[in-house]
């Protein structure tokens, strides 16, 4: 296992490097003179020339190159280029960093609303397969999942917050709730973090909560030592929220999540709702689902605890990836719903050949990819007899 | 085992719950501030990206955008500035106009003094003074106006501006290499620091590794202003706010344009300066520069169809967008109510270029049958349907004091027929001549396509290229380098359209001057210097903006007359018109469209000064002075 996890690491390793090497490589030989973005065709020669001195862009691409990699040993991805959108010299990991946490939070309570509805609906038209049950969820689905992003966004923008008024236009803060803190140091990130801290202890919480109380004999006891581990964990971070004044701020982002979360969980469920069902309907033939009924169980707990858990293996798989590719899936969103997180940096780098920038982020989320992967792998060995490594 | 498992859970679970309450017991406390205690007469915009900065040096350096521009506007004061609308050139900062430039034999210098205001007022409470104009063109001179970049080599041209002085707290002496009217329209105008916030900084970014880097990133918040408005609070990605300068003292309180050119100035003590001839009758604009919000509120937008979603509902008044409203958004909002919707013109220029270098492009003859078959009424009005308007002349129309409206346009008011038959009578007239000479049937329609276009000495002529931004990046320009290919095409100029993105284009025909005609277009200043800078000889090399290589003797010796001209603005306009006339004989460009600025504004919530003037609602004065405009919404 260690020799595997060695190997695997040092494969993932390998990868990334190719992939920045590709990513800066593409950046150089694309077509036409890079400074053109950076300084306008009226900026005197001389004055041209100072910024591509400054900028260091007069030196060979290997030397470029190198000096990359080497800064990128000792975690300096660079300075961001002065274009449009970025303020020239910024340290791309500060761009990274204050930009992270807000495309963090959005998207993986985007994938885990995605994961839980689809694993529920899934579950449930496997297991009615053939009627209208089965049909109309399906077709629901793969309707919205073949939407145009950005239509999907503006219709419910239209819908939600023109017409009814019931949601903002984007961005995630209203500025009277936030000035005041803002004028006394307060960075959006001072509320990103700790609700993704809140997310990630409470998932930890979770697991560890469940784990120690599966082994009670009483169902009663079970429920109610849960019951009162949940509330613990409610007061407790009731209690911290209430305690840096900061609770109508988190709640205030939730409240601007609403819709770009609303419109990528009806374009995205159905894709794990799909995965479940097929792996469920593999599953629902297996022996051990017939021994199962055999024994006289009820409906629901064959479906629950033994088709569902079974069938389980493929979606957690596509759960994982689905996480590390948040990025990806943050380009159109993040702009539509002026949520400037990781997306919108890699769009407006790209369009804007800020190079530093969208190799800082390409690396990011390759980095992310590539641990998913390697977690997958990991997890099949761990979970699956069938897999086995040499 | 299942018991191990269970107690390394509880294990687990127990240190978890001891985490949680060691981060609460350290829990960082934001006391609360309970409501918000900031005025709330806001007059909110919508902006669609962030600046880059705040920091004046880096929004006037080569990073400047319009973004940085709109959130940073009327911050800075300067000693001159231009009215609303008619953009007059007139004192701001500065009492008068400069003295006329001295010769100074000791120093052999030019030299003019100007006298500043009394009274004028930073937000910290101290006076502008003649000791912030001196720092401020040191502190540019130190750096290098060069290496700065962006307009600095305006403010301080380093041919030009030999050094700055403060006589004593009000006046300010400038010395000059030579007479030129940037000197007027590029140093007066300069955003001047205020010497107590900058000058530690300036001496800690001259000792820096990287000088330009480090004053580039000096964090203004807190920086005094003399606008109306303070920096304010910016949240990135999200918004900045700006509050009303509580000191503001406006060096032009009040602005009054008379119908016979005059203006009038009074500024915040009552006391007026007059130019351009004496009042006469009752103005016809007066605009007054008292703040009437009490912040100034940027909401940033991911995407314009948000922004004007959020217009539409009436969350913002106004939503700032150099390019303007795109068709589509234009149409959304003009039936809707409260919203209304104003088309001005643009300072740009949208044009077709030669490359003179080459053949058979450098034969007037040749560009003149050229300039003959472009129809720009045809494609603006029938093709275009009217967003973009035909241009004639370099300089724009609404550059009213600069503009020549009287200048040569071939194939004015001709019929398709004539046009093609005036352009084989010009390129005849020059010895070209056909294998199959085009021929038009009795009612005017194109026959037959001319073929086989020889050059004078009978050579054939090569294929050429047309050069042109890509459909996605310009779909105007790209449409006028279709009906171009195709109008020269039919009398047998073999010309093909070639779409480039933006910046090979730039690079094919800027640096490597690898093109034949190309189409193109730049984003103009009021003082019309790039009748230098773009058509003088001495800027024909790679990368200078010569582009065409165009070289007239007659037009050198003319352009630095009117460069030279820095005190008589009369002879400076003349010598400007003349050149014009120039440029439309000679023809380096075809001027081909200019694209009006279409807005939208809650004319529910807010009233500017003015709606008319170049460049729009966001142009230099409205945008100067967000104190100008007027919330009539006040619940807002």
């Amino acid at each position: 296992m260690t020799r595997f996890l060695v190997q695997r690491l040092l494969q993932s390793l390998v990868l990334l490097v190719l992939v920045i090497a590709a990513v800066f490589l593409i950046f150089q030989v694309m077509p036409g003179d890079i400074t053109t973005v950076m300084v306008s065709p009226e900026t005197p020669p001389e004055a041209r020339q100072a910024v591509i001195e400054r900028l260091g862009l007069d030196r060979p691409v290997h030397e470029r190159f190198a000096i990359y990699m080497r800064g990128l040993v000792q975690f300096d991805l660079g300075a961001a280029f002065p274009t449009a959108s970025f303020h020239g010299g910024q340290p791309v990991t500060a761009i990274i960093a204050e930009r992270l946490p807000r495309t963090v939070l959005l998207f993986v309570v985007v994938v885990v609303v995605n994961y839980a509805l689809g694993f529920a609906i899934g579950k449930r038209i496997a297991w009615r397969r053939g009627g209208i049950a089965e049909l109309l969820p399906t077709a629901i689905g793969v309707v919205l999942h073949n939407v145009f992003t950005p239509v999907a966004g503006l219709v419910l923008l239209w819908l939600f917050a023109l017409r009814f008024g019931l949601f903002p236009f984007g961005g995630w803060q209203d500025f009277t709730r936030w000035r005041p803190f803002i004028e006394r140091g307060l960075t959006s990130n001072d509320v990103f973090v700790p609700m993704i801290g809140t997310g990630a202890f409470f998932v930890a919480w979770t697991l560890l909560l469940l784990r120690s109380t599966s082994g009670m004999d009483r169902p009663s006891m079970r429920r109610a030592a849960r019951a009162a581990g949940f509330a613990v964990f409610v007061v407790g971070a009731l209690v911290w929220w209430q305690r840096t004044a900061l609770l109508p701020l988190a709640l205030d982002v939730l409240y601007h999540m609403t819709l770009p979360v609303l419109a990528l969980v009806l374009i995205g469920f159905a894709t794990p709702m799909l995965v479940m069902r097929d792996s469920m309907l593999e599953t629902m033939r297996d022996d051990f689902v017939l021994t199962a009924r055999a024994k006289g169980l009820p409906d629901r707990q064959v479906r629950d605890r033994h088709a569902a858990r079974a069938a389980l293996l493929p979606i957690a798989t596509s759960f994982a990836l689905a996480v590390a590719l948040v990025v990806d899936g943050a380009v159109i969103t993040e702009t539509l719903f002026s949520w400037p997180g990781m997306g919108q940096a890699l769009l407006r780098s790209v369009t804007e050949k800020n190079y530093p920038v969208t190799m800082g982020v390409v690396i990011v989320a390759g980095t992310t990819v590539l641990l998913a992967h390697l977690i997958v792998d990991l997890l099949y060995a761990a979970i699956d007899p069938r897999v086995r490594h040499a | 085992m299942l018991r191990t498992v269970r107690n390394a859970s509880l294990a687990g679970l127990g240190a978890l719950a001891a985490l949680g309450l060691a981060l609460i017991v350290t829990a960082p406390r934001w006391a609360s501030p309970g409501a918000d205690s900031a005025p709330g007469r806001r007059y909110i915009t919508g902006i669609f990206e962030d600046p880059s900065a705040r920091n004046p040096w880096a929004r006037h350096g080569p990073n400047g955008t319009v973004w940085n521009s709109y959130v940073s506007a009327g911050a800075l004061p300067a000693l001159f500035g231009y009215t609303t609308e008619r953009l007059d050139w007139v004192p701001r900062l500065a009492q008068d106009v400069p003295s006329p430039l001295e010769y100074d034999e000791q120093q052999r210098l030019w030299r003019s003094t100007v006298r500043l205001k009394r009274n004028i007022l930073w937000s910290d409470g101290t006076p502008v003074t003649a000791h912030d104009v001196a720092f401020t063109f040191d502190a540019i001179m130190r750096f290098g106006a060069i290496k700065l970049g962006g307009n600095f080599p305006s403010y301080a041209p380093d041919d030009v501006l030999a050094r700055v002085r403060a006589l004593d707290d009000d006046n300010v002496e400038f010395l000059m290499h030579r007479r030129d009217a940037r000197y007027r329209f590029g140093v007066l105008t300069s955003p001047i620091f205020q010497k107590g916030f900058w000058e530690p900084h300036v001496k800690a970014a001259l000792m820096a590794e990287d000088p330009l880097r480090a004053i580039f990133d000096v964090d203004v918040t807190g920086e005094p202003v003399a606008g109306a408005f303070l920096r304010g609070t910016w949240e990135r990605g999200s918004f900045i706010d700006r509050p009303v300068n509580r000191r503001f003292t406006p060096d032009t309180a009040t602005e009054e344009l008379f119908a016979n050119g005059a203006v009038r100035l009074t500024d915040g003590k009552g006391e007026t300066w007059t130019g351009y001839g004496q009042p006469d009758g009752a103005p016809v604009l007066r605009v007054s520069n008292v703040p009437r919000v009490d912040a100034v509120h940027y909401k940033v937008y991911g995407s314009q169809a948000a922004g004007v979603l959020a217009l539409q509902a009436g969350e913002v008044s106004f939503l700032y967008n150099s390019l303007g409203l795109e068709k589509g958004f234009e149409d959304q909002l003009k039936s809707q109510p409260g919203i209304t919707i104003v088309r001005n013109p643009s300072n740009s220029v949208r044009f077709m270029g030669f490359n003179f270098r080459r053949e058979p492009m450098r034969r007037p003859a040749f560009r003149q049958a050229v300039a003959t078959l472009i129809d720009r009424q045809f494609i603006t009005e029938r093709v275009l349907q009217g967003v973009a308007t035909p241009r004639v002349s370099v300089v724009p129309v609404d550059n009213t004091f600069w503009h020549n409206p009287d200048v040569i346009e071939y194939g004015k008011g001709l019929t398709r027929a004539d046009r093609i038959r005036d352009a084989v009578r010009i390129l005849e007239g020059e010895g070209f001549s056909w294998t199959r000479k085009p021929q038009l049937g009795a009612d005017g329609t194109l026959i037959q396509p001319g073929q086989g276009l020889r050059m004078p000495d009978g050579q054939p002529v090569r294929p050429l290229n047309l050069l042109s931004p890509t459909e996605s990046y310009d779909p105007l320009r790209a449409t006028f380098a279709a009906w171009v290919e195709r109008w020269l095409n039919e009398v047998g100029i073999p010309v093909r359209k070639n779409y480039l993105a933006f910046n090979v284009l730039i690079s094919r025909a800027n640096d490597q001057q690898d093109f034949d005609m190309w189409i193109s277009g730049f984003t103009l200043t009021l003082y019309p210097a790039y009748l230098n800078t773009m058509f003088h000889s001495r800027y024909t090399s790679p990368r200078a903006r010569n582009t065409a290589g165009y070289v007239s003797r007659e037009y050198d010796a003319l352009v630095d007359e009117f460069l030279g001209e820095a005190d008589d603005m009369n002879r400076a306009r003349t010598l400007a018109l003349r050149l014009q006339e120039i440029l439309a004989r000679d023809l380096p460009w075809i001027p081909l469209f200019e694209t009006p600025i279409v807005e939208a504004y809650r004319s529910d919530q807010v009233t500017f000064p003015t709606t008319r003037g170049l460049n729009g609602l966001q142009g230099a004065r409205n945008n100067e002075m967000p104190g100008l405009i007027e919330s009539v919404d006040l619940a807002q």
